[in-house]
């Protein structure tokens, strides 16, 4: 039975593939294409040879010839009215005028209908049936824009062409779409990605950048990062972010991971779980790079992108630090809100979901984007988030580099902080460390993890580190891995301790951080043989502002931050899961001047420079710490960077994720919506999403997407983490990768006309006009047939004919994908704006939806 | 939700009267006959237009080329006056020179559409000019009748960018509504006689009746028909919304056969072939078929078309496409809706076939 059963089942498995594939795009593409191509055959073979013995009157080439005939006949006849005496024996003008007269008409005549007899009275069959023109006829068929050029004479011809076309037809339309698809996302991407690599060099942006690259250049990287860390956000409150070490299980993980560490350069990580909290909902995964500094992606160097989310329940953090980093997870104190700040390329964007529980916020940092290369971080809009850890292997220092770097990192920490709260004298940034206590050996009991918690009283408002401590109450689960614990900087008061115990897991982050990118942000990690536990409170003055309600049901607060989706990050997990308030950047503290374009200091507009230089320095902490959070139950498994996460978890995650995601399925599509709106005006996230695997995996749109890779270089680098972060997604996919402006997808069609329009006007030597109406006529299928390539009239044909059709065949196909593109692009484009349009002004709710 | 929109409404009347108006003038232009009536209206402008543009470019054309035969034979006349004495080798000469210079003009005079039927109607009538916009919408594009100016060619692309989208909207919504005629009466048929539906076999038969009974009296009467259908749909069911949408569950469930679709299509071409065999002295039965297809499915070659022949006598040009114009239209419609009925259903098989297969999970 067991047997019989596999077989089954891998029988089953093979049709599956063997139908993904053909669905395939390319299996899509190779059957369009042979289909064309046995159509070719197939006309060829049928109207190829009776078409010669019956009548083929003129071929091009022939043409010249025929029209010197008609001419020298006409001449012919002209002499003979002035020879032939009999009629006029003296020339008079009027009447030899009168005799020429129709002989010069029916000259005309004659010349038009050879010139013309190519078009349109079915009975003259001008272009011959060759090969490329039977190709050609095939895939005007087949994409209904049949110009009519060729056209079958038999009856056996037309029988075929209506058949052939019957199933041409929808089989184009299937391909055109999935490529169009396909296209349409590949596009958006890079419109994201460009966007991303533009924008900072906006002036907004420059400040904050100018700042960093001074420091790094002064002090290293790693330096600045730590000051980075220490840095607290003027908007944000932490009130506790503690990192549990995950259970054992996850101990494993970490090992594998710092096992597959040698192999894979930058695997060092420590994977630490926090088990939710009071309702064991929200985990908070850290990812800490093998230094436990959290990398962002290269292009995000100095930026880095921290997404908290209080789930009422629990939260979710995420940290990611470098690619192969140590996954931790910090739950979230229990009525936490969750704010999330991706940092927008230019600027910070901070996204702080409410959650119910209001009070406790944990905020993380936003990523500084001063840099240019900073865009790259995306917070996903679609709860893509990715923080891409410096692709660059890391190389392990001497000693001797190390401790200055250590030195470096520690000096620039506590400059930065120190000055951080000068600025801000109402905002204190305490760190606190509590290396020292292991507050997650109770849940895991697994070794000591270190664990990086951050706590952030809020100075101004004195509120003490709120929920430093309580947080823990998730079981933790498993200590670190291999003890390499996060380092988390201590700042008591002003005072910024490092607590790294160890030197030499400094040293590691260190490594770490500057094998991988002198820029990136070190986050210092502290390898502490005992699992320790960081607390780093970040008080925030102006938390008042950000405050948002605390109790706003998720959807409502998804819903109050649409108008001003602009200023929100890329829509996080556009999700609300009743959970998760709405990952979306609900940012509360933003002030009105909310810019649309997030990037740049989206919040700054409004904010004071200070503000932002604030928010700049919370970013930095960011950079050593990502967080993202996902909806509470999805995180596990999938933020581990290893793939050997231990399948239940996955399935865990899997399982839990579809429940929510039918749950929700109404909302999500709402927050999608949001998302991608967001996303779209969130310049700064580069939302990946856009890669192919992720639109195919249509299941786990939702899930977030941690993408650790150089965002440019290798969109999935890391291939096998994708994947299971895919499952972990939790905002709306594919949508999230956000919207491109109709205009640019005009200028992109028009562009790709103008090009088809220079070629067929340099080839056929038509005007350029001509050319581009050409093109429009053909790629909207409309297809007169009054202009077709290789039909010029008065010419010789040539071998080069049959490359032209050839290529003409392919300019065809290719723009119509691209129209397709384009299409779909558009299409939703209009859609949301025609929703917006009739949701401002009331005229319509659902009846839009319809007509669109 | 709907509790908050109704509270809003409560709270400002005027404010939402308006709203109100607005929604329903969306709504009338986004109803069917607000779509046709758009889509006529778009196709009328279109006529106008490409009218005004081309016929005018047309006419000059034609005086031109009447001009320069003109001029022509008086240079002739001129060479022939000055030989006095005429030798056929000089005089051939000058004279060839001169035909070769006529012959390339009105070479590229035909390239910029002079067709030389001088004193025939002229292509871009307002009927012709209808038609062409229709086939530039619907992007058939048979390209007998093209633009030839500079100007006509630009206007045609910023047509068609409007033109196409508004002919997919209205494809989708006659499509969506024919479909939902179509199902429900045959889910009546189905529920009238039971007993033939029980066997795969009766359906088929049955359809055929009711389309060639409407094939006969030609479309203005399946026009009527169709249009009644939903009409009649909804008087039966108390035509408020809430019957409506329970008819609408209804329907959901009835698929439709594809064998039917295609019968229905066949029916529809094989009605017009017939059609356009009548109107059309040349075409034979086949070639008529052809013609329908190579139409309906928006290829278009224009190997065919319906005025070409008509033009010839003069009367007939207008009603010609004006029959063609409608058939096209009602054409489309019936042949979305029938894409629309048969995707359902393959959809469904396909789905309970990867289910069979363990291809799909649940969901599909």
């Amino acid at each position: 039975m067991v047997k019989r059963n596999k077989k089954c089942y891998r029988l089953r498995y093979y049709i599956k593939v063997f139908f993904t594939h053909l669905f395939s795009h390319v299996g899509l593409c190779g059957l369009v294409v042979g289909y064309s191509v046995v159509g070719a055959f197939l006309f060829e073979s049928l109207e190829g040879q009776p078409a010669e013995p019956t009548e083929r009157p003129t071929l091009p080439r022939d043409k010249r010839r025929e029209i010197d005939d008609f001419r020298a006949r006409c001449l012919e006849e002209l002499w003979a009215i002035n020879m032939n005496q009999s009629i006029l024996p003296v020339l008079r003008k009027p009447n030899w005028t009168e005799l020429t007269l129709p002989k010069l008409q029916q000259l005309e005549e004659s010349i038009i209908g050879v010139v013309t007899s190519q078009r349109s009275n079915g009975r003259v069959e001008v272009v011959e049936w060759s090969f490329s023109s039977a190709l050609l006829y095939s895939v005007t068929v087949i994409t209904t824009i049949g110009y009519g050029h060729i056209t079958p004479r038999t009856d056996g011809g037309k029988i075929m062409t209506i058949f052939y076309a019957l199933i041409g037809v929808p089989l184009m339309l299937l391909c055109l779409t999935n490529i169009g698809q396909l296209m349409a996302n590949t596009f958006r991407f890079t419109y994201w990605s460009c966007t991303v690599i533009w924008r900072p060099r906006r002036p907004q942006a420059t400040r904050t950048s100018v700042r960093y690259s001074q420091k790094r250049s002064s002090a290293t990287a790693a330096a600045a990062a730590a000051a980075a860390l220490t840095s607290v956000s003027p908007g944000m409150e932490f009130e506790e972010v503690r990192s549990q070490l995950g259970p054992a299980g996850d101990a494993a993980r970490a090992r594998n991971a710092s096992g597959g560490r040698t192999v894979i350069v930058n695997e060092l990580g420590v994977v630490t779980r926090h088990v939710p909290n009071d309702v064991g909902m929200g985990v908070r995964a850290v990812q800490n790079g093998p230094s436990g500094t959290l990398r962002t992606s290269p292009a995000t160097r100095g930026g880095s992108l921290l997404r908290q989310q209080h789930t009422p329940v629990g939260t979710l953090m995420r940290q990611q630090s470098s690619p192969a980093g140590t996954l931790v997870r910090q739950p979230s104190s229990p009525g936490g809100i969750i704010r999330r700040h991706p940092s927008s390329p230019g600027g910070t964007i901070s996204r702080q979901p409410n959650g119910p529980g209001g009070g406790s916020r944990g905020l993380l940092a936003e990523p500084s984007l001063s840099e240019p290369d900073c865009r790259g971080v995306s917070a996903g809009p679609g709860d893509l988030l990715r923080t891409s850890g410096p692709a660059t292997p890391i190389k392990l220092l001497d000693k001797e580099t190390r401790d200055i770097l250590v030195e470096c990192a520690e000096y620039v920490l506590t400059e930065e902080l120190s000055s951080l709260l000068e600025a801000s004298p109402q905002r204190r940034g305490v760190f606190r460390d509590r290396s020292g206590s292991k507050s997650q050996t109770a849940g895991g009991g697994a070794g000591a993890g270190g664990i990086s918690g951050v706590g952030g009283s809020p100075g101004g408002a004195g509120g003490g580190f709120g929920a430093s401590d309580t947080n823990v109450n998730g079981p933790s689960e498993c200590g670190d891995v291999e003890n390499e614990t996060v380092a988390v900087p201590h700042v008591s008061g002003d005072k910024l301790v490092d607590t790294a115990d160890d030197p030499d897991a400094i040293i590691d982050v260190i490594e770490a951080m500057a094998g991988g990118d002198a820029e990136d942000p070190v986050t210092p990690v502290t390898k502490n043989p005992t699992s320790a536990t960081n607390h780093v409170t970040f008080s925030t003055p102006v938390e008042s502002e950000k405050r948002q309600p605390p109790t706003p049901p998720c959807r409502k607060s998804s819903l109050a931050s649409r108008p001003r989706s602009g200023r929100n990050s890329a829509g996080s997990s556009g999700r609300s899961s009743p959970q998760r308030p709405p990952t979306f950047p609900t940012e509360v503290p933003p002030p009105p001047p909310s810019v649309k374009t997030v990037t740049a200091g989206s919040v700054s507009p409004s904010s004071s420079a200070a503000e932002r230089a604030r928010r700049r320095s919370d970013a930095s902490p960011a950079r050593g710490v990502n967080i993202t959070f996902d909806s509470d139950s999805l995180s596990l498994g999938p933020a581990t960077p290893q793939r050997k996460l231990s399948s239940p978890a996955r399935r865990a995650a899997v399982n839990i994720e579809h429940p929510h995601l039918r749950k929700i399925s109404r909302s999500e599509k709402r927050m999608r919506r949001l998302a991608t709106r967001q996303c779209s005006e969130l310049s700064g996230a580069s939302t990946l999403l856009s890669t192919p695997s992720s639109l195919d995996s249509g299941v786990y749109s939702s899930s977030q997407r941690f993408t650790f890779p150089e965002p440019a270089a290798a969109l999935e680098p890391e291939p096998d983490e994708l994947v299971q972060v895919e499952v972990v997604k939790t905002a709306g996919g594919q949508r999230a990768a956000g919207r491109v402006p109709i205009p640019l997808v005009l200028g992109f069609v028009a562009m790709y006309i103008c090009m088809g329009a220079g070629i067929f006007a340099w080839w056929e030597e038509w005007r350029f006009l001509d050319g581009a109406y050409f093109c429009f006529i053909t790629l909207s299928t409309i297809g007169f047939g009054d202009l077709v390539p290789g039909t010029k009239v008065l010419r010789a044909e040539t071998q080069e004919d049959q490359l032209k059709l050839v290529f003409c065949c392919l300019y065809l196909i290719l723009g119509l994908a691209i129209i397709a593109m384009s299409f779909s692009l558009v299409q939703e484009e209009v859609i949301v704006k025609c929703k917006e349009i009739g949701k401002c002004t009331g005229i319509l709710y659902d009846s839009d939806a319809e007509d669109e | 939700m709907a509790l908050r929109r109704r509270a809003r409404r409560r709270d400002k009347t005027s404010g939402e009267k308006f709203k109100d108006c607005c929604r329903g003038f969306v709504a009338f232009v986004f109803s069917n006959v607000g779509i046709i009536a758009l889509f006529l209206g778009y196709a009328i402008i279109g006529a106008i237009v490409f009218n005004k543009i081309e016929g005018e470019s047309e006419r000059e054309k034609k005086d031109d080329v009447v001009e320069l035969r003109r001029n022509t034979v008086r240079e002739l006349w001129e060479i022939t006056y000055t030989f006095n004495v005429m030798f056929e080798g000089n005089w051939t000469e000058m004279v060839d020179e001169k035909i070769l210079q006529f012959q390339n003009s009105i070479v590229k005079a035909v390239g910029e559409g002079y067709d030389g039927r001088a004193e025939v109607a002229s292509q871009w009538t307002f009927s012709g000019g209808f038609l062409y916009s229709l086939t530039v919408m619907t992007t058939i594009g048979y390209g007998n009748i093209a633009p030839r100016t500079s100007m006509g060619k630009i206007v045609t692309i910023f047509y068609t960018c409007i033109g196409f989208p508004l002919f997919l909207l209205y494809l989708s919504n006659i499509g969506s509504v024919l479909a939902q005629s179509f199902k429900w009466l045959y889910a009546k048929l189905c529920k009238c006689r039971p007993a033939r539906i029980e066997v795969l076999g009766p359906p088929v038969p049955e359809p055929e009746p009711r389309d060639e009974d409407e094939e006969a009296p030609r479309w203005p009467d399946e026009l009527g028909s169709y249009r009644s259908q939903p009409a009649a749909a909804s008087s039966e069911e108390a035509s408020s919304s809430g019957s409506s949408s329970s008819s609408e569950l209804d329907l959901s469930t009835v698929t439709v056969p594809i064998s039917m679709c295609l019968i229905i299509m066949a029916v529809y071409i094989c009605g017009g072939a017939m059609f356009f065999a009548r109107l059309e002295e040349n075409w034979d039965f086949l070639t008529s078929c052809y013609f329908c297809f190579i139409s309906l499915s928006t290829i278009g070659f224009g190997d065919y078309v319906p005025g070409d022949s008509i033009r010839s006598e003069t009367g007939s040009v207008e009603t010609g496409f004006v029959l063609t114009s409608m058939y096209l239209m009602l054409g489309m419609a019936i042949i979305a809706m029938c894409f629309n009925l048969m995707q359902e259903e393959v959809i469904q098989k396909v789905r309970s076939c990867a289910r069979c297969l363990g291809c799909l999970r649940g969901q599909g």
